[in-house]
């Protein structure tokens, strides 16, 4: 009967072993384990920071003042991965009112490739007045980067300009400190 | 025991739910720009007489008889909301002989600009004193050159008491027009 008890007692030992063996060891070394690889989406979207200030003045008496500014200081970059089939764009919209008698539009330019990678997508192919409403300017952009330099991804040509001057040029106001904030979005994923 | 690694389970996958909505969201970059219209003020007098400038908002002019009608001003403005500039004339050198003056007649806006252009007063008589000859100029301009703006016509005045005996012929009047904010 003692015997019979250190055999069960001993049973019972190597029973838990193994117990514990099942718990622990096929989790870390079994062979034929999956591996889990996982690229998560990554939607990231910054610019270099350019301050951009445009101005509208003449120093002919008589004249006009000038009927339009460029300003192409600013660059944005992002680095976009999605799921398979799908794509993002790059909205713009502006707060804040643009003075009265003039528009403000912008046209961005296609992704520098000194260094870039993947897809990045096509901007529109002509000048978006930009507005409070978000608008597509960049499309179809996928998998990519655009590199990090300061002159890298794509270069923002804002055209700030009198909207039909002979008529509308009594609506303009001297103004040395007007701030139009403009909100560039990298969109979510979205199917094809 | 089971409770609690299925909740360990669950609560991994909210964290990886969670990791990946937040990657997979929209991102927005923010950007300000700075718009500048500064206020304009100049003028230009186009005439086929000799002309000084001393500032962009200061025309010195001299006038003699042949002046009469072939002078024009020439202006370019623009205006904070709520304001609006003038143009006036003063004689700033020279003496008119006695018994004699000069008026002058400003006429309406024409021209190839815009906006809103001024009004020019009535007939006046030029002194040393600044006169208004154009108000209300708001944010305008009138084009560029001879036939655009408002026709600048000077008279002049002798009086009966004239004396013709005076040499008076190498007489030059400067006039000086200056464009203000009318506040």
């Amino acid at each position: 009967m003692k015997i019979s008890a250190v055999i069960l007692s001993f049973i019972g030992a190597s029973f838990m072993t193994g117990v514990l063996q099942a718990q622990i060891i096929p989790d870390q070394i079994t062979a034929g384990d999956a591996l889990v690889l996982n690229i998560p989406q990554v939607s990231l979207i910054s610019t270099n920071n350019a301050p951009v200030s445009m101005t509208l003045t003449t120093s002919t008496a008589g004249s006009s003042i000038t009927v339009s500014a460029t300003n192409d200081n600013l660059w944005v970059k992002v680095t976009s991965v999605v799921p398979s089939g799908s794509h993002r764009d790059i909205k713009a919209k502006i707060v804040g009112a643009v003075p009265r008698g003039t528009k403000l539009t912008l046209q961005p330019l296609p992704a520098t490739r000194t260094n870039s990678g993947g897809n990045l997508g096509t901007p529109v192919s002509s000048p978006v007045v930009l507005s409070a409403v978000d608008q597509n300017i960049i499309s179809d952009i996928r998998s990519c980067y655009t590199g990090t330099g300061p002159n890298d991804g794509y270069q923002m040509v804002y055209t700030w300009s009198l909207v039909n001057p002979s008529v509308n040029f009594g609506l303009i106001e001297a103004n040395e400190g007007i701030v139009v904030t403009v909100y560039l979005t990298l969109t979510q994923a979205s199917g094809d | 025991m089971n409770i609690s690694k299925n909740l360990l389970i669950v609560f991994v996958a909210v964290i990886m739910l969670h990791g990946n909505n937040s990657v997979a969201q929209s991102n927005t970059a923010v950007s300000n720009l700075n718009f500048s219209i500064p206020p304009v003020a100049i003028l230009a007098i186009e005439t086929d007489n000799t002309i000084s400038f001393s500032s962009p908002s200061q025309v010195g002019v001299v006038i003699t008889p042949e002046s009469s009608k072939n002078s024009w001003i020439n202006y370019s403005s623009v205006v904070n909301s709520g304001t609006s500039n003038k143009i006036t004339v003063n004689i700033s050198s020279g003496q008119l002989p006695e018994s004699t003056s000069i008026k002058l007649m400003t006429g309406n806006y024409v021209g190839d600009g815009a906006g809103n252009l001024g009004t020019p007063v009535s007939e006046i008589t030029l002194s040393e004193s600044p006169q208004d000859i154009i108000t209300n100029i708001g944010s305008c301009y009138t084009g560029t050159g001879l036939l655009k703006g408002h026709q600048l016509t000077y008279s002049w005045i002798v009086d009966k008491n004239y004396s013709n005996n005076e040499s008076d012929s190498g007489n030059v009047i400067a006039l000086t027009y200056t464009i203000l904010s009318s506040e």
